[in-house]
């Protein structure tokens, strides 16, 4: 462990301890309790949407702004499944799968043309993309307030006293299993070493002969489960609509940026911490109101301090 | 410079005509709903203005627009409903304030480039977001710090322009001054440095361009449009909706501004029109405006596809093709060098002392040293020697671990990069750095742009420049238009013009002919004579330093081999081996 990360874990934890004592404070440990472990179930949702980011930009070199968009349109199908009465099993499924279907439509047919140009023209053609499927999605379901709901809502665990639901359970296990998952996946599978080798060096490894397409298609298709899942559970959770579920693509930048968009662990920390400090914020009156603010604050913050040491200079050619 | 400072172009009068247009023909032929849609138009033309040069003149990408224009309208309203000031002041407050703000908003984002740059200010916009949903406008009542109670909430306006249809004329009068506002800046120095930063900010910056103030200065213009087109809107509507200046508005005007066009003032109104007069026109069809997204949404992956200038660029190079003609190249056996008035002119002593560089495990550059006294010295090596990280120690864009470097006893380590070329210090890229969005003057006129020196003065530093290297009748052409000769002959122009104490050139021949070497060899040849400066050539051309440097320092792997004069060091065995590689390795 170098000195930089024992300072940036002792920084965390410090900062992390003092954000949770000063809102905490003279508060009932049960309703402390209750806002952390609701915060960790918000926080784990822009974990999974910045995680499914983060795994898509490493292995393509683009920021997907439509991945929201793409949870959105599978988490509206699932809706409208639900309404025709289809098997609940079935139209979860096929919340994931149009996700998948949206990802992959964009990766194997839009991306490739861009393959060559800087990551912020990559980053804004997936925004035509999302606005493409906000505008559909938004055109076929009307607005209207609906909700979805899944059966483990209705089921609790109790665990150190507090009743938590299965649904919340399953997100924070998720984002932590994914990010294992993932990790393991990367570091002991062929094409998981070949996604490595496009995140170091994408046209050296298009020299040595890796096979871009197919571990591009792959990245695209993991990225669209995952918003997908994202989608699904955000609809049960938070909201069911379009428009909000597209745009939680931003707070899910802020986790991603956590992780300098490429280290999956920090993105996991960032995610659930700034769930964690949204929901502690309401038990302050004063800051009630703002509490949304958490996520950009926190990445911005989180952002200066990786860059602190950075002057704009040229290391080497430029 | 001058004539050109209001020099109208093709494009330009267009668009004063298509204002004028809009002022006097507009507001007559429409009813009050097109009124007010056409004034939101204006206004938000006007903050689309302020993204669209960022990022087309700066490579900037700001996503906060529409909520620096949100705090814009919040300081309107406020100050219209708590102070009962003239609409003049209150605009020019809240533009100001904004200003300000958005100055503030640049702090952090002069620390980041390309995505993190436009990510961090989507963060911004999503904080700012929130803080108005939170807080509310003070739409005279409630809202944040309340309002006076017993005052009937008034929206003032100016006098001159009580009525909607008058009010419209005002906002488009005030658009247009914003646009001829930026148009302004970009042809006076701010313009030139935004050029040079958008190409390199490492060419900008040894072209001796304080990038953080020319960067602050950009995001302090993008500001103030955003406060006035807020503070405009606030006046068209007497009331504000946070629903209104959400982040995603902010992405989707930055997305339709390159879907316009970024680069001109066409592609501004295209954005703006998309943005408000699509969707009013599909309500005014009885269809869902939800469509507009979709149509948004192809534009853009169109634009971004197959159309880097936007919509606005299609049209306007197509009709700007017609008719443009195209210089013939330059002919390299035309350019001889003429001798001048310097000739006698006394040498600089340039110590290079232990200069140490280490990247992480990878020692660049050990303890090199050399104390150069000739006119014109050359430093060579193989690829990977540590050439070009001896070069960016001179710029200042890496500071050596140990050692440094003093010109006639003066340590250059004392000045920043920018700073550097006001000290007399000139350097040329292995990449030709100019300037596409400038003219040949231009591009060579950046240099000087800080320098202590009247505009005449300047202008004509510019032309001698330029008459040097044979580019005298190219000078009004654009960056754009030149070949790679033209573009090597500009950067030398750029080295030489005004006082340069030393200049560096790093593989100033790469990619031309034998024939464009030579001649570029002869140019750098009567560089001291002409200019009385140092010259330190950069190279692995064996032959050029030969032909042209006096003495040589030799590096290889980081480790000086030889330093002496030219002739001796390049006959040494040592250096012979690590250029040709025979059995005996050097160390």
């Amino acid at each position: 462990m170098t000195r930089e990360t024992i300072l940036n874990i002792a920084l965390y934890v410090g900062a992390m301890t003092l954000i949770i004592l000063l809102l905490g404070w003279g508060k009932p440990s049960k309703v402390l309790g209750l806002f952390f472990v609701s915060g960790l179930a918000v926080g784990s949702l822009y974990a999974l949407g910045g995680i499914g980011l983060v795994v898509l930009y490493r292995a393509t070199g683009v920021l997907n702004f439509a991945n929201g968009a793409a949870g959105a349109a599978g988490a509206m199908t699932a809706w409208q499944l639900g309404q025709w009465a289809v098997w609940p099993p079935i139209a979860w499924l096929s919340c994931i799968l149009v996700a998948l279907f949206i990802s992959l439509a964009y990766g194997r047919f839009i991306a490739p043309l861009l393959a060559w140009r800087e990551p912020v023209v990559k980053a804004v053609a997936t925004l035509g993309f999302a606005l493409i499927i906000l505008g559909l999605v938004s055109f076929i379901w009307i607005d209207d307030p609906r909700s979805l709901t899944l059966p483990t809502d209705k089921i609790g665990v109790r665990i150190l006293g507090l009743r938590v639901t299965v649904t919340r359970l399953i997100v924070i296990v998720t984002s932590i299993a994914l990010v294992i998952g993932i990790w393991a996946y990367l570091k002991y599978t062929a094409v998981g070493l070949q996604m490595r080798s496009l995140a170091n060096d994408r046209d050296l490894s298009a020299l040595i002969g890796i096979p871009i397409l197919r571990v591009e298609t792959i990245a695209w298709a993991l990225s669209g489960v995952i918003a997908g899942f994202t989608g699904l559970m955000f609809g049960d959770l938070i909201r069911l609509e379009p428009t909000v579920i597209t745009f939680m693509v931003i707070p899910s930048i802020a986790a991603a940026i956590c992780g300098r968009l490429e280290h999956l662990l920090l993105v996991l920390i960032g995610g659930l911490s700034m769930g964690v400090i949204e929901s502690l914020l309401t038990l302050s009156p004063l800051l009630k109101g703002v509490r949304p603010v958490a996520p950009f604050a926190t990445a911005a913050l989180v952002l200066l301090w990786y860059q602190r040491s950075n002057r704009l200079t040229f290391g080497g050619g430029d | 410079m001058n004539a050109q400072l209001f020099h109208v172009t093709r494009s330009g009068a267009t668009g004063l005509l298509f204002a004028t247009f809009a002022f006097f023909i507009v507001p007559l032929m429409v009813g009050s709903f097109w009124t007010s849609v056409f004034t939101s138009t204006a206004c938000f033309a006007l903050a689309a203005a302020g993204v669209a040069f960022m990022y087309a003149r700066l490579g900037m990408v700001s996503l906060t627009q529409v909520g620096l224009m949100g705090v814009g309208g919040w300081i309107m309203l406020r100050l219209n409903y708590a102070y009962g000031l003239p609409f003049e002041i209150n605009l020019v407050l809240a533009g100001l304030i904004t200003m300000i703000l958005g100055m503030i908003l640049a702090l952090p984002a002069l620390r980041l480039r390309g995505l993190y740059l436009a990510l961090v200010t989507l963060m911004a916009a999503g904080g700012l977001e929130i803080i108005f949903a939170t807080f509310q406008f003070p739409n005279g009542g409630g809202g944040f710090w309340g309002v006076e109670t017993g005052r009937t909430p008034f929206m003032e306006r100016p006098l001159i322009a009580i009525s909607d249809t008058a009010y419209l004329r005002y906002t488009i009068f005030v658009a247009t001054l914003g646009f001829l506002l930026i148009e302004l800046a970009r042809r006076l120095t701010p313009g030139r440095g935004w050029a040079m930063i958008r190409r390199s900010e490492a060419a900008a910056m040894s072209a001796g361009i304080n990038v953080t103030l020319y960067k602050t200065i950009a995001y302090a213009l993008a500001g103030l449009i955003g406060g006035l087109a807020g503070g405009l809107l606030a006046g068209s509507l007497g009331l504000l909706d946070s629903g209104t200046f959400k982040a995603s508005e902010s992405i989707l005007l930055f997305a339709l501004a390159v879907v316009g066009g970024a680069r001109y003032w066409l592609g501004v109104v295209i954005a703006a029109a998309l943005f408000r007069i699509v969707p009013a026109l599909l309500n005014n069809w009885g269809v869902d405006a939800d469509l507009s997204f979709i149509i948004f949404g192809a534009g853009l992956l169109h634009a971004v596809i197959t159309a880097p200038n936007g919509i606005a660029g299609q049209v306007l190079d197509g009709i700007a093709k017609r008719g443009a003609q195209k210089m013939p190249p330059l002919d390299p056996s035309l350019i001889t060098p003429q001798s001048s008035a310097h000739k006698s002119k006394a040498t600089l002593s340039i110590e290079v002392k232990d200069i140490t560089v280490q990247f992480g495990g990878v020692r660049a550059l050990d303890k090199i040293s050399a104390k150069m006294t000739q006119p014109i010295s050359g430093v060579i090596g193989p690829n990977g020697a540590g050439k070009t990280t001896l070069m960016n120690v001179f710029s200042g864009f890496i500071t050596p671990k140990s050692g440094n470097i003093t010109v006639d006893g003066f340590d250059l380590a004392t000045l920043s990069p920018h700073q550097r070329s006001k000290w007399g210090l000139r350097r040329s890229f292995q990449k030709e750095e100019i300037s596409e969005d400038l003219t040949v003057a231009e591009n060579v006129r950046v240099q000087i742009d800080t320098a202590e020196l009247g505009n005449a003065e300047k202008a004509e530093a510019v032309d001698r420049a330029l008459a040097y290297v044979g580019m005298t009748n190219k000078s009004d052409v654009s960056g754009a238009d030149l070949n790679t000769f033209e573009r090597r002959l500009t950067d030398i122009a750029k080295c030489i013009v005004g006082a340069p104490k030393l200049i560096i050139f790093d593989e100033p021949a790469g990619g031309l002919s034998v024939q464009e070497t030579q001649a570029l060899g002869d140019l750098i040849l009567g560089i001291h004579d002409h200019t009385g400066a140092h010259v330190l050539l950069i190279d692995h051309d064996v032959d050029l330093i030969a032909r042209i440097c006096t003495e040589t320092l030799v590096i290889d792997f980081g480790v000086p081999i030889a330093f002496g004069k030219s002739r001796d060091v390049l006959s040494d065995p040592k250096v012979k081996a690590s250029y040709l590689g025979t059995e005996e390795e050097t160390s």
